[in-house]
Parts: structure tokens; sequence; C-alpha cells
């Protein structure tokens, strides 16, 4: 369910139609009248509810840190578990009403109050252990409460747990960190509930919240020197890519989240591929050569980019032009990775290259949000192209010249050749 | 479908009651039955997100001299060790063993740590990591405790399980016992 209506919109483009001579006023009168009686998206006491309870939930964090030694431990703790039965309750009676959004605000309400329990029984008998271990059992106890009671703000609180809960480790920025891999599993699971709740809000917070992950995991391997997982990482990431556009041309499994999804795996891909490309200044390309142990692995990702291209264009995928060149990339990336590690010109070359592949696929979907990522794409590269300058100025201002050239060439090129292809 | 759903709710609200309940009894469990164990410290007064103030506390045996232990059975850095431990003349808690696995029938309290250095280092001391690293206070309180801190007078009781789990149970200042937790 979204925040907002469009009934604005539809009614100024009946408007319009009308003005404009295409529909008659009697269609016109009827369009109206069914767009006033469609039923409102979301009243704002519903927002206002949630925001209610999300400052709720502030007031009993905020009442455990404090730590008020005035009001014994256990009153503190019955005053706490009754504010946890008391939103239950509440949950249970709203939904016996039929009062659904209310019930699943105080089932959010439950599970915040659970986390401040969690906080305030670890604080008042000193418990010991990681605060991360604190942050992963609230996350997992409202997980579990998301799906046994469906409550889509409760699983957006679980995801947002979950997001934080890397962060709470205790060597998170020294050496010997070592990223937990059952985040993903977890992330899984949250992923399953929302495709059950249809939530696409939790959904993007689920995508930003793997790819800020992913990107964390990139630096850290580019840091040690783990070039092999990364190229791994990057070609997996041009997958998921094809996988996207293959499911959105056809049968759309994500129902209709393939956009938004594409937007965060190609935000997520140029992260990856400018991440890789500062940090191969820190890798010996001797070394890199030598360590190529997944170089044939490698490969797995563009033969899956090509099988589900073959696949789209048998099945009339509408988007098997996207994902031919998704293919085509996903091997250029496999042959830069492999041979042409240290060829910086030949990096910035394939990001500038797919930032206008990104910009033409944001046009060709109807989607902005895509076409937007494509031109900050397109324009972080020239400008670290210009701050690191390839070789000497005057051989950047030639890679500038060469680019435009071949820009310039393609708006000549492509008109005729979209004309030949239609004819 | 809606009786699914209260029923759901009904389940959550009781696993995550238990959940905090099994936390505290166990908790109370420990401080009842545990062995005492008193040990020095020293720290500072930071502030946790969710928490609060806390003063921290770092036990002066995190840092032990290879010459005044035994060290029984081979170990890495990060991996956990089981610290028998004995009283010195003031009463507080000294390592005098450190094991690789979990003795059968030690001859005192036993508590589990980490190992931050190899049985065979170059450095004079071996590095243990204590999981007793913070107690939590309000903030006068967290700020008064930091003075004795400061000044290395504060101690901590422990109360610690046969398997060298340990629990907070009170504090010590300059030796006598200053405070001690109750059991709920």
């Amino acid at each position: 369910m979204a925040f907002w209506n469009k009934t604005d919109i539809l009614r100024d483009a009946v408007a319009d139609w009308q003005d404009r001579g295409l529909i008659d006023a009697s269609l016109a009168e009827t369009l109206q009248g069914d767009i006033g009686t469609a039923k409102p998206g979301f009243a704002f006491t519903n927002i206002l509810a949630l925001l209610a309870i999300i400052c709720i939930a502030f007031a009993a964090v905020t009442f455990v840190a404090a730590n008020w030694e005035d009001m014994t431990r256990v009153a503190r703790l019955v005053l706490l578990g009754a504010g946890l039965w008391g939103f239950w309750i509440a949950a249970i009676v709203l939904r016996g009403y039929g009062l659904n959004w209310f019930a699943e605000v105080c089932v959010l309400g439950a599970c915040a109050l659970f986390g401040a329990s969690i906080m305030m029984i670890s604080q008042m008998y000193h418990i010991q252990g990681e605060p991360a271990d604190a942050v992963w059992m609230w996350a997992v106890g409202t997980l579990l409460a998301a799906g046994l009671a469906r409550s889509i703000p409760a699983l957006c609180l679980a995801v947002i747990l979950f997001s934080m809960w890397p962060f709470f480790a205790d060597n998170l920025w020294r050496s010997s960190y070592r990223a937990d891999y059952t985040f993903l599993a977890w992330m899984a699971a949250c992923s399953g509930l929302a495709y059950w709740m249809q939530s696409r809000f939790t959904a993007h917070l689920i995508a930003i919240s793997l790819c800020i992950w992913v990107g964390m995991e990139a630096v850290r391997l580019t840091e040690r020197d783990l070039v092999d997982a990364f190229m791994m990482l990057t070609l997996g990431a041009f997958t998921l890519v094809s996988g996207l556009l293959w499911s959105d041309g056809s049968k759309r499994y994500l129902r209709g989240f393939e956009k938004a999804a594409l937007f965060y795996a190609l935000g997520l891909t140029a992260v990856l591929i400018l991440t890789w490309h500062f940090g191969l200044k820190d890798v010996s390309v001797v070394d890199f050569m030598t360590t190529r142990g997944v170089f044939w692995l490698g490969l797995l990702a563009p033969a899956a980019c090509a099988i589900l291209a073959a696949v789209g264009r048998q099945g009339g995928n509408s988007n098997l032009y996207d994902l031919v060149v998704a293919a085509i990339a996903a091997v250029i990336v496999w042959v830069i990775t492999s041979f042409f590690a240290g060829w910086f010109a030949v990096t910035e070359a394939l990001m500038l290259a797919l930032s206008i592949w990104v910009v033409r696929m944001g046009w060709r979907l109807e989607y902005r949000p895509l076409a937007v990522l494509g031109f900050l794409g397109f324009g972080i590269v020239m400008l670290v192209i210009y701050f690191e300058t390839l070789g000497t100025l005057l051989g950047t201002s030639v890679f500038y010249l060469v680019a435009g050239v071949v820009l310039l060439a393609g708006v000549i090129i492509v008109p005729r050749l979209t004309r030949k292809v239609s004819s | 479908m809606n009786r699914l759903l209260i029923a759901g709710a009904v389940i959550a609200a009781l696993v995550q009651t238990a959940w905090l309940g099994s936390i505290v009894y166990q908790r109370a469990q420990f401080l009842a039955n545990g062995q005492e164990v008193r040990i020095k410290v020293e720290g500072y007064d930071p502030r946790d997100l969710f928490r609060g103030h806390y003063v921290r506390l770092r036990p002066t045996i995190r840092e032990v001299p290879r010459s005044s232990v035994t060290i029984d059975g081979d170990f890495s850095y990060n991996d956990t060790v089981y610290v028998l431990v004995k009283p010195d003349e003031d009463g507080f808690a000294v390592p005098v063993t450190v094991y690789s696995e979990l003795p059968e029938n030690p001859d005192g309290p036993i508590i589990r740590a980490v190992a931050r250095s190899e049985p065979k280092g170059s450095t004079e001391s071996l590095y243990l990591n204590f999981p007793f690293t913070r107690y939590y206070a309000e903030k006068r309180r967290a700020l008064a405790l930091e003075d004795f801190n400061r000044d290395g007078q504060l101690g901590l009781i422990l109360a610690v399980s046969e398997t060298g789990t340990g629990m907070i149970k009170g504090l010590t200042i300059d030796g006598e016992v200053f405070y001690e937790e109750g059991l709920y």
C-alpha cells in the first residue's frame, strides 16, 4: 500500500484529455466519478498512529537508557512487561474489529517494548555480552512477531534491526573483523515475509540494507586483497541485473518490484566497479595475476547472463535488448578483471559505457530513477577521470575527446539503426 | 484468517515474554548458586546507545605474567580458554592455570575468557579478555564510581558457574563490599 494516492494526477489527465477533445464530456464525467469513488489509499490517521507508536518506542528506549534508580528494578520490569502485553492485547482486539492497520502498528509497539526490555534487563542485571547479540535477539523476536501477527511495520523494524546488527560488532573497524554471512539468511527470511505481505516499502528497505552490507564487504575484500572474491561479487551483480531484467520482461515474479530492484542492483554494481577501480591501486598487478583461482568460475556469470538472454529471445522477452547488453557487459567485465586489471583507462571506459547504458535503460523502461542513476554515474566517472588524469593531462584530454566523438557518432548512428531495425 | 493472526499474536507475545523471562531467571540462578570470585578492575565512564551510562571495567587479570601461570593445553588467538583462579592475600582472584579445555574437578573457581595471545608468544605477559567489561549505572552514580575506579579502588564480585560463565554480583571499594545485587 502506498503512502500517497494518485487521484490528483488522474483527475488532471482526464481534464486534459477532455480539453484536447480526446474524450467527450460524458465519458470524462464517468471517469471523474469513478476516480471520486475510489477507496482512499491511506488515511492520514493511519500515519499519525504509526508516528505516535514510533514516539512511544523512542520514549521507552530513552527511559531504559536513563537507568532511573528511584524506581525498583522489578517495578521497571513490570512496567515494560505491562506495556508489551498492553500492545499485544490492543493488537488482538483491533484485529478482531477489522482495524488491521492499527493492529499492525500495535505489534510494532510491542516489538519496540520487547527490544527496550532486552536492553533494560541486560543493563539492570549487568548481563555481559556483545551489544550485537542484544540487537540480534531483538531483531529475531521482532521478525517472529511480524510473521506470526502479519505486521508490516514490525517487519520494517526487523529489517532495520538486522541492518544495524553488523554495525554493533566490537571489532567492526579492526582487521580481525569477519562478516557474519548469516546476515544474508536473515535478509532472505525478511524478503520472504515482505513478498508474502506484498510490502513494497519493506522491499526497498531490504534492498538498501543489502546494498550497504555488500558495499561494506566489497571495501573489506579490496583491503584484504581478496580480488578473486571481489571479481565473483561484481560478476554476480551482473547476473542479478540480468535476472531482474528477464523477470521484468516476462512474468514479473517480483510483482513489479523489478524496476526498483534494478535501480538498486545497478547502483550496487556501480559501487562495486568503482571500489574495484580504486582498490586496484593498492593491489600489485603481478600478485593479482597469480591469484586468479576463480578464473573459470568467473565465466559462470557471463554464461548465466547469456542463457537468460537466449531464453528471453525464445520467450519474446520485452527486455531482450538490455538482456543482450548485460550479457556482453558481463563478458567484458570478466575479460577486464582477468586480463586487464591494471589498465585504468579500460575500466574508466567501461564505467562510462555502463552509465550511458543505464540512462538508455531508464528511458526505455520508463523508470526515471534509473535514468537519474545513469546520469549521476556518468557525472561521477567524468569527475573521477578528471581528478585522476590518465597519465598526463593531455592523455585525459584525448580520452574525453574520443569519448565525445564516440557519443556524437552514436547521436547520428542510433536513430538510423533504430529505424532500420523497426522497418 | 483473523483467527489465525490472533493466535499468531498470542504465540508471539508468549514467546517474547518467555525469552525475556528466561534471561532474568537464569541470571538469578547464577547469583544464587554461583561460586563467588572477586577481581580488581580499572576503567572510565562512556555511554551505550540503548543502555545508557556505564563504567567501563578492565579486570587487572586480563594481563598475566607468563611466569606466574601454568598453561595446560594449546590454544590460538581468539580461542576460548578456562582460567583457574585463587585469591591473593587481599582476597582478589589471580590466575593460576590457563586451560584450553574446561577441566574436570578443578580445585577452585574457573572463569571463561578469550585468549588474546598464544601460549608460546614473545610477550612477557599473556593477554586474556574477560566478559565483564561494563557496569551500568545512572549517570551520577556512574561518575561517582568512576572516581573510585580511577584510583584503582574498585573491585568486582562475580558469581561463577561450573562451566566458567560469570555474572556481576556486586562491587567492592578498597576491598570492602560496597554494593551487592539482589536476585530480582
